[in-house]
């Protein structure tokens, strides 16, 4: 029988989570209630507990205390964060501890719900229909045969809430989850399902870029999914997961079954890469502290290069004009990073410098001996004057 | 100094709460009226850090009893005087975490105090240009934003 432990100052709180669980219609889940955090480990002694329900802010001792002594001693069930509190550490540090999502009061019994749902999985049970319970979005999804399993909880790596996913990963393999989480960069939120019921109803109400579907999952008509799941997020780039294969044309399958593309399992750190590149307009590419442009390293395939000096251009621009909103004199631009490509490489600093002419702002570059090396082979670039160091080009007189 | 919202949008920001939770909406009273009755019950919230801020809410007997019986959801004749009170400081902690929000304020929330009517603070505050009248159906509140954490 699984039990819930709601960990809030607030009885008023305690109370409407106590009323909205007895209203969802699962069998037989009981709710704790504990109104501090060490109250709450006194009932995590007494008691077993398959979810934690965790305050932020209290007396005595606070949610991220709680947190903290509960994994020190080595409890390992899912802890959703209920609470007013949006500070950004606070959060962080919270979900280093291993919280498994994060809901910011007020709240809806359906968002409760759904949190619930993804946190205790197979361990739910179904009584009557619940009171004011939403539509499912999955109707026509998922073959009656196939019964919903647990969602992988994977804690999300950075959101104040977790509304924005980056990606989602549908894969009824937890291993895949693992090592996507792995492999994306720790910026990027990922949240993770292992069928598409529960994916399908934690769609509602988020906002998410890349959805990447498992294009074996079992049970699940492939098409209906991916059309309920345009519906749900019209926005979202859908992505099958895919085999290789010798004997199936998978671009064109996969475009049949309404995906955009397709990333190939294994997925090593190169497919990410070249992954994260395509699909997202990653500030690591250009990061801009007031005047200081700082160019990030390129990664991924060789034949996604193009992209990469496409949207460092862009990124140039944008950010061009608001150091010059901004009243500055001069930019400097760090390339210390730079892939070395001749071909590309010249041009694109021509252009940049002719940008920032035009502006009447002076440029500062920033780069090592291999781009000294490079710029130095053309007659155009030969002159420009490359720093060592930010420190160098921020004493440098323009 | 930060500026904060407009009587309108302070009053969308407890209706966002309210809304959410029991469905009841607030609208700020235009031009603001002096309800000393209504600070019968007052709670306090600092938001402490590098702008410091408090929010406060305060009601009279009737607004903390039906706040009491939509966020306990019971009726208004259960509703005890700690009910009362805890009602008013969650509405205080949600509406000032959604304060924080759109003041873009990376601050932690600090605990909710109810404030004894003998406290000068609550004393001073019936021609309190810093509070805002907001009204919702049988329900006064008056809500509290000023700068300084208390």
């Amino acid at each position: 029988m699984p039990r819930i432990l709601t960990v809030d100052d607030s009885r008023a709180v305690r109370s409407i989570v106590r009323k909205q669980v007895s209203e969802m219609g699962f069998l037989g889940v009981e709710v704790a209630e504990a109104e501090d955090g060490q109250q709450g480990l006194v009932r995590l002694g007494e008691m077993s507990v398959d979810l934690v329900l965790l305050d932020v802010t209290m007396p005595v001792l606070d949610g991220p205390g709680m947190l903290a002594k509960l994994r020190e001693s080595g409890y390992k069930m899912p802890v959703i964060m209920l609470t007013s509190e949006s500070k950004t550490s606070i959060i962080s540090n919270a979900m280093k501890l291993g919280i498994s999502d994060y809901i910011l009061k007020p709240f809806k019994a359906e968002e409760l719900r759904a949190k619930i749902v993804a946190a205790l999985g197979a361990k739910l049970q179904m009584g009557a229909a619940p009171v004011a319970a939403a539509p499912d979005p999955t109707a026509g999804i998922v073959a009656p045969s196939v019964l919903p399993t647990a969602p992988v909880a994977i804690p999300v790596s950075h959101a104040p809430t977790s509304l924005n996913v980056d990606v989602m990963l549908i894969d009824d393999l937890e291993n895949v989850h693992r090592k996507l989480r792995e492999r994306l960069p720790a910026t990027l939120v990922m949240e993770g399902h292992l069928d598409a019921q529960a994916a399908t109803a934690a769609c509602r109400g988020k906002t998410i870029k890349v959805i990447l579907i498992d294009n074996e999952l079992p049970g699940v008509e492939m098409k209906v999914l991916t059309r309920q799941l345009r519906l749900l997020q019209p926005g979202a780039k859908l992505l099958a997961l895919a085999l290789p294969s010798t004997t199936t044309d998978l671009a064109k399958t996969s475009k049949d079954q309404g995906f955009d593309d397709i990333l190939f399992k294994p997925f090593g750190q190169d497919a990410v890469d070249d992954f994260l590149i395509k699909f997202f307009d990653s500030q690591e590419i250009l990061a801009c502290t007031e005047n200081l442009f700082t160019v990030g390293p390129f990664r991924g395939k060789e034949d996604r290069l193009p992209t990469y000096f496409e949207r460092l251009t862009t990124g140039f621009k944008d950010s061009l004009k608001k150091a010059v909103a901004a009243c500055y004199d001069d930019i400097i631009l760090d390339m210390t990073n730079i892939p070395m490509r001749q071909e590309r490489l010249p041009r694109m600093l021509l252009e940049f410098t002719a940008s920032t002419k035009e502006q009447g702002i002076v440029m500062k570059l920033v780069g090592n001996a291999d781009l000294k090396k490079l710029l130095s082979a053309f007659s155009e670039t030969r002159t420009l004057l490359i720093h060592g160091t930010v420190q160098d080009a921020r004493v440098a007189r323009g | 100094m930060i500026e904060f919202p407009t009587a309108e949008k302070l009053a969308s920001l407890v209706s966002n709460v309210t809304q959410t939770m029991f469905n009841i909406s607030f609208q700020a009273i235009i031009p603001q009226e002096s309800a000393p009755h209504l600070i019968w019950r007052t709670v306090l919230l600092p938001i402490p850090g590098k702008d410091p801020i408090t929010v406060g809410l305060s009601s009279d007997l009737q607004g903390c009893t039906k706040l009491g019986s939509a966020m306990f959801q019971v009726p208004l004749e259960s509703v005890d005087q700690s009910m009362m009170d805890d009602s008013l400081c969650e509405l205080a902690n949600m509406t000032a975490g959604l304060l924080k929000s759109t003041l873009a304020l990376d601050q932690a929330l600090g605990l909710p105090k109810i404030i004894p009517n003998a406290d000068p603070r609550v004393a001073a505050a019936t021609n309190d240009p810093r509070l805002t009248l907001l009204r919702a159906r049988e329900i006064g509140l008056i809500l509290w934003v000023f700068h300084g954490a208390v």
